[in-house]
């Protein structure tokens, strides 16, 4: 998919844990792992908001757009 | 009461009590037609017959094992799921497969043409149903990887 998601690197930065940011944002783990390792087919602006809320951040920072026909 | 699970169990007897008689009649179907028909059809429209039933049975018991399997996914709850869809597919090639054998023992025996239009309804009605089982399975897929 053309969309990756960076939330691992964003996650590194802000030295957080899978469990403690799946606690944070009110998912649970497996779906938190669906998103990490970018399975999900969509994600919702609500949670998009508690994760940018959570780690300080802008979605721009854990959302990336990369052209996969280039 | 009436329930939805009640209904399903309704419908696998049903399919249960269909595989007991197609069993049955195909012990029966060759010493039985002779008495069943008499002397209103002609012995050589009989076999035609009896050779259109024996072609098309194993497609009746694959259908009929497919049936099964639909309800027991129904009754597991996994209902959205690529196996099904696939199932679907699988019993509308049977209804395919009935079409294709009655029309060719239509060629020898014209009223088997009905049987053949009536399971080539059959399978379209199947085709329209394993697409609209498909769609909805990406639908639900793409609904549970929404985060």
């Amino acid at each position: 998919m053309s969309i990756i998601v960076n939330l691992d690197v964003m996650m590194a930065k802000r030295k957080i844990s899978s469990g403690e940011l799946a606690a944070k944002i009110g998912i649970t783990q497996a779906n938190l792992s669906i998103l990490k390792t970018g399975k999900a087919k969509a994600i919702r602006f609500s949670t998009l908001e508690s994760i940018c809320k959570v780690l300080d951040c802008q979605p721009g920072d854990i959302l990336e757009f990369t052209d996969d026909e280039e | 009461m009436y329930t939805q699970e009640k209904s399903t169990k309704l419908t696998l007897y049903i399919t249960y009590a269909f595989m007991a008689l197609l069993g049955i009649l195909m012990i029966v179907a060759i010493p039985g037609a002779g008495w069943f028909f008499g002397d209103i059809v002609r012995e050589s429209t009989i076999r035609i017959m009896l050779t259109a039933f024996y072609v098309c049975c194993p497609a009746g018991w694959l259908a009929l094992i497919f049936i099964m399997k639909i309800l027991r996914n129904i009754l597991k709850e996994t209902v959205f799921t690529s196996t099904t869809v696939s199932y679907l597919r699988y019993l509308s090639w049977c209804c395919a497969f009935v079409a294709i054998a009655a029309a060719v023992c239509g060629l020898f025996y014209m009223p088997l043409f009905i049987f053949s239009f009536g399971a080539a309804f059959m399978t379209l009605i199947l085709r329209v149903l394993k697409n609209v089982m498909a769609k909805a399975t990406e639908i639900k897929s793409e609904n549970e990887l929404t985060i």
